[in-house]
């Protein structure tokens, strides 16, 4: 928490004053509501600063008559009492409504943030993603608006009353005494010269606690992550002696930074009640020649331990603005980023065949690097198209350029002869279905997972669809079965048994064109085979595009084209292109070394 | 709870320092005031200077001194909070590393990791503002009306009565709060899942469609966050205006009582002007108490999550009584109708599996994912026990054995990378420290990592990083090669460990391996036929039963299963 603070208050936004402009935009539907909390802060400081004398007034009262001699009759304050009491009642009344209304909205300007970001994150171009670790996002939508909302609440709140404050109370400490005004102002400066030197102290060490921190969380990370060997090795012992080690080194950093950090608030308080003793001092010594009242003195008291946190409030003004602004600037780039080009046509397909061209197509995921040469290439319908090629031959941006997941630099790619710019990007999603390496997995049941591809299905369409893609078995062997809840990170369900769920989840969708990017990648061969014949069983007669590295399993493919470095090189069927005896039969040769 | 009150055992005299230490501290707070009084009761009202110089500068030096003692509170609370954090961590990490997979893989090792990592700092933290300003406003309090009642006792009520209404109202807030704060802090960790899985879902979600099911999902659960948020705030906007609130009438009490009891002569100015201010300096260290009710649910959480840990027992040890290893060269290994369940799971994922296999034999384990492959394997390490059937190795029950003797007789490779940080030798020489570099170069070559290490920087001194994502997948599969010939084992098990190799050097390694296995047991785990094609028995897996067991001509001709897969990967000719 700490190490987010000090670095949001570090870096400065790059255009401060337009992205301040529109945050305040967020403000905007709040203004009355905004309006009415700086009056009553102003009425409420006015208080505060009005309290602390009339108090000293009523004491000064009592004092006089004491040493008149005077029993003192206390209807002779009860004006005063009353306007006391009714001024607290009042302040806290009103800071307490102040609070109130802030609270509400600071949380509706949270969820608006949060909402709108996470809206913009469907919106935006997968170019988008590549570019931007998920950290990075993450840490923008926790974060930062965090970071924004919090002190844009403090800002309105404090910062305006603490300059009242400030202003109040000097006013009234130089109606008391001009000398005791100065003596108090005077211990500022000090305090302030001691807090800076030990903050910059004390972030030496700070920074040497968080790289032990970082030391110690991966040595753990690796630890744990390689238990089985830990365990298989008899290294137990070893781990911890190591681990001790970092865990000790972390400790002395941490002492010293802890100790550092942990010294601002005595010196504050040392020097605080300095103060107090030059004070009470002084003004024994003024009440003495009689130049002030004795309810002066507690008064004057009260101003000096009020004065010190507006003080250190409007000093973290500039720090705590730009943070905001920082954190603003993050969220609202985010929030500009360019979206998914808008789809101006919505045609349709009558009746879908799946016959699909590609037009001399080029693509590049950067500016002047063509990863996709005029790909050119006619599929028949329902035929079973394979790609394959070596690694970066740009199997998976054909795929990418299909789903219009990218724009296409140059080309046309047509289904049964309409161009797929000219569909809703959610139609023609909808009539591809696709598998792909990496499994997702959210978190959720087993069944919500496979029903994500048709969320109306009801539980026979599901178990359905688990038979279908061997799922089935494994999943009755899990706790919960199917209502077991699983996430990316769960340990007992297996790389291939997460996948044969995603498959699962296609079934269910029942699309007209299919792909499987290396989707058998990490299912052994065995569950590979009956997959793909369910797969075929349901692909009859619709067009399916298979992504593999593993030859063996597209023998079958009515068409295989051999891609590498973005261009065609041969296409054909299986043994056709061996018998070429070109890039293919290499390919398939360098797999397929048999002598033992 | 008691586990990990345990750690702050070596604390105790810092402890009890530091308290002593806090009441001076509070001590030190509330005699200024009274010292102050006493300037305006004698000095002032006779015009005593020298009076008021003379009390001025013992204040001044109790300032002083209260400015050391802080430092050395500052000082303590580090020393303690920060060794705790430091032995509980061990602990933990100690406990985890004792753990068996079978507890192990209960918790997601993320989760392992933030219990070892964030948690333990949340407690220590919360302990730190515990022992800062938390012991502070009971020692103040209780200080403040015992001074007061030594000067007059109806004040002394007056201020014991707003103690007692400003815990009241905390106890109230911090009850209101507290389950809120936990459902708040599950509602945290659940958007940061949401919005992982928009981005890393983020084709899925738009292959399905499914833009607005996802955002209705985070809408849902920003609007709980909100919701509890805004409750939580407006009740910390609340607490501050009312505990000033009832501060001040404390102090108009205090003026009205004072001034009849100062016409009673019961008491003097000063005095009343000491009163009013004990009385903000005690509310001012409860209004820093109310601060550990914002930190104190996320530590009890922290807390809960680390007992968890603490508690675990780990089910797979040392037996009280255990059998020696046989010192021989002939070793037997055999499964006697095993059946295997993971905790909690309602099927076996192993279920009477039997096989034997001897020094000099090589057993090969093929199946679909899911058959239960990898379970096998891991059962003979113990790094899972079994439920039902028998283990044996030389006719004694493994669960006899000792484990780290067992486990001293098995070399084990397992499917993903476990390579640790630290240089390649450490690495190879990981089972044994012992290991002579001779035969660590042997392991080396063998496993044709050797090649490869000598071009690196400084060779077997190299460093691995972290995950050892500064050798490539083959590299890494080679070095656990190594890693398990120089441990000198008698029983080998490859867990799929030659997938992540390219076929080149995949034959070769085995041609290699051959020499230095021949009187050895070897087990494979495998995906490719042309692997285990050799191997003197194969066991095929279904769904965690044996449906094949034998050679690969015999399991060609009465196996279906094994069939398919063959026939899946190779042609009828290259198979035989």
């Amino acid at each position: 928490m700490k190490g987010t603070k000090n670095k949001s208050i570090t870096d400065k936004p790059k255009d401060f004053k337009n992205n301040l402009k529109k945050l305040l935009q967020y403000l905007k539907p709040y203004y009355i509501r905004i309006i009415i909390i700086l009056i009553m802060s102003l009425i409420s400081t006015i208080f505060t600063v009005l309290s602390p004398k009339i108090l000293g007034d009523i004491i000064t009262n009592i004092y006089n008559n004491i040493q008149n001699h005077k029993t003192i009759d206390l209807i002779n304050f009860k004006d005063l009492i009353i306007i006391l009491i009714i001024i607290y009642l009042l302040s806290s009344l009103f800071r307490f409504i102040m609070g109130f209304l802030m609270s509400k909205i600071t949380a509706n300007i949270t969820y608006r943030l949060r909402s709108q970001i996470s809206e913009k994150l469907n919106k935006l171009p997968l170019k988008y993603f590549d570019n931007n670790s998920s950290g990075d996002i993450l840490s923008k939508i926790t974060n930062d608006v965090d970071t924004i909302t919090s002190n844009i609440d403090t800002i309105i709140t404090e910062i305006f009353s603490s300059f009242i404050t400030i202003v109040g109370i000097f006013i009234m400490m130089i109606k008391i005494s001009g000398w005791m005004t100065l003596t108090a102002v005077a211990t500022l400066p000090i305090s302030v010269i001691l807090i800076f030197l030990i903050a910059s102290k004390s972030q030496k060490h700070f920074d040497n606690q968080q790289k032990n921190i970082g030391k110690l969380t991966g040595y753990i990370t690796e630890t744990y992550s390689a238990h089985n060997i830990v365990k298989v090795y008899n290294g137990e012992e070893k781990s911890i002696e190591t681990f001790n080690n970092i865990n000790n080194q972390l400790k002395d950093s941490s002492f010293k930074s802890e100790f550092y950090s942990g010294l601002m608030m005595p010196i504050i308080k040392v020097i605080g009640n300095f103060g107090y003793v030059i004070i009470v001092l002084l003004g024994g010594f003024l009440a003495v020649k009689g130049r002030i009242n004795i309810g002066d003195i507690p008064a004057f008291i009260q101003y000096v331990r009020k004065f010190n946190h507006p003080i250190l409030s409007i000093a973290s003004t500039t720090s705590l603005i730009q943070a905001i602004v920082a954190s603003a600037e993050r969220v609202l780039n985010l929030l500009e980023e360019p979206e998914e080009e808008p789809n101006k046509l919505n045609k349709k397909i009558d009746h879908v065949k799946g016959k699909i061209e590609f037009k001399k197509i080029n693509f590049g995921y950067q500016k002047d690097i063509n990863v996709i040469k005029d790909f050119n290439v006619v599929i028949k319908p329902g035929t079973k198209v394979a790609i394959v090629g070596p690694t970066g031959a740009g199997k998976t941006t054909i795929v990418n350029l299909l789903m219009r997941f990218y724009e296409l630099n140059s080309g046309k790619i047509l289904i049964d002869g309409v161009d797929i710019k000219e569909m809703e990007k959610s139609y023609l999603r909808s009539l591809i279905g696709m598998v792909l390496q990496d499994t997702w997995i959210f978190n959720g049941t087993i069944k919500e997972n496979i029903a994500y591809g048709k969320l109306d299905a009801c539980d026979n369409d599901i178990i359905d669809a688990a038979k279908l893609s061997y799922a089935d078995h494994f999943i009755n062997t899990l706790p919960n079965g199917y209502n077991m809840i699983i996430d990316q990170e769960v340990s007992n369900i297996s790389a291939g048994e997460k996948q044969l769920l995603t498959i699962a989840r296609t079934f269910l969708s029942n699309p007209k064109i299919l792909i499987l990017d290396e989707a058998t990648s990490s299912i052994d061969t065995r569950s590979e085979i009956l997959i793909t014949k369910a797969f075929e069983k349901l692909m009859k007669n619709k067009t399916t595009f298979v992504i593999a590295h593993r030859l063996s399993t597209i023998k079958n493919a009515d068409m295989i084209i051999v891609m590498d470095q973005g261009k065609i090189v041969e296409i054909g069927k299986h043994e056709e292109l061996l018998a070429k005896r070109k890039f293919y039969y290499n390919l398939y040769n360098s797999q397929f070394d048999l002598t033992n | 709870m008691k586990k990990i009150l345990n750690c702050l055992k070596p604390y105790k005299i810092f402890i009890l320092i530091v308290i002593i230490f806090i009441a001076i501290q509070a001590l030190i707070e509330l005699s200024l005031p009274t010292l102050m009084s006493f300037i305006i009761d004698k000095g002032i009202a006779n015009n005593d200077l020298n009076y008021i110089i003379k009390i001025g500068l013992i204040m001044l030096i109790i300032a002083v001194i209260g400015g050391f003692i802080q430092t050395a509170i500052t000082c303590f609370s580090a020393k303690i909070g920060i060794g705790f954090a430091n032995d509980l961590r061990l602990k933990i990490f100690t406990k985890i590393e004792s753990l068996s997979l079978q507890e192990f893989s209960n918790f997601s090792t993320n989760s392992l990791i933030t219990r070892t990592t964030n948690d333990v700092s949340n407690i220590s933290k919360a302990l730190v503002m515990v022992i800062r300003i938390a012991l502070m406003a009971p020692i103040m309090g209780i200080g403040g009306v015992l001074l007061a009642l030594k000067q007059n006792v109806s004040m002394s009520k007056i201020i014991l009565f707003g103690i007692v209404a400003v815990t009241v109202l905390m106890i109230i807030v911090s009850n209101l709060m507290k389950t809120k704060f936990t459902r708040l802090q599950k509602l945290i960790d659940k958007l940061n899942l949401l919005i992982r899985e928009i981005i890393t879902g983020t084709r899925v979600i738009r292959a399905f469609n499914n833009e607005k099911y996802q955002e209705n999902k985070f809408n849902d659960n920003n609007n709980e966050i909100t919701n509890t948020n805004l409750f939580i705030n407006r009740l910390g906007v609340a607490i501050e205006p009312m505990i000033n609130l009832i501060f001040n009438y404390i102090t108009i009490a205090i003026l009205i009582s004072g001034v009849l009891q100062i016409n009673l002569g019961k008491l003097e100015v000063g005095q009343l002007i000491a009163f009013s201010q004990y009385a903000s300096l005690i509310v001012t260290s409860f209004i820093m108490l109310s601060l550990i009710f914002v930190m104190s649910p996320r530590a009890l959480t922290s807390i809960t999550r680390i007992n968890e840990i603490l508690q675990l027992e780990t089910s797979i040890k040392d037996k009280t009584k255990t059998k020696k290893m046989p010192k021989t060269k002939k070793w037997e290994l055999i499964f006697n109708n095993v059946t295997f369940n993971y905790f909690n799971s309602p099927l076996p994922v192993l279920k009477d599996v039997s096989f034997s296999i001897k020094s000099g034999e090589v057993l090969a384990i093929l199946g679909s994912t899911g058959s239960g492959k990898s379970s096998v394997v891991n059962l003979i390490p113990r790094l899972y026990d079994i439920k039902e059937g028998l283990i044996t190795i030389n006719g004694i029950n493994i669960k006899d054995l000792k484990l780290k003797e067992l486990r001293n007789i098995i070399g084990y490779v397992p499917q993903k990378s476990m390579l640790l940080s630290g240089s390649i030798k450490e690495n190879i020489k990981y089972a044994d420290s012992k290991i002579t570099d001779f035969n660590m170069k042997k392991a080396a070559k063998v496993s044709l990592s050797y090649d490869f290490i000598m071009d690196r920087n400084e060779q077997f001194e190299d460093k691995i990083v972290e995950r050892g994502s500064n050798l490539s997948g083959g590299q890494q599969q080679r070095l656990q090669i190594a890693r398990a010939i120089a441990s000198n084992p008698e029983i080998y098990i490859f867990d799929d460990s030659f997938s992540a190799l390219d076929f080149q050097t995949d034959k070769e390694i085995r041609k290699n391996l051959k020499q230095i296995t021949k009187s050895k047991i070897v087990i494979i785990v495998a995906q490719r036929i042309g692997t285990i094609k050799n191997a003197d028995k194969i066991l095929v897996l279904n769904e965690g039963q044996v449906v094949g067991y034998g050679k690969h001509h015999d399991l060609l001709n009465n196996c279906p299963i094994y069939k398919e897969i063959a026939l899946s990967q190779l042609s009828e000719e290259e198979l035989l």
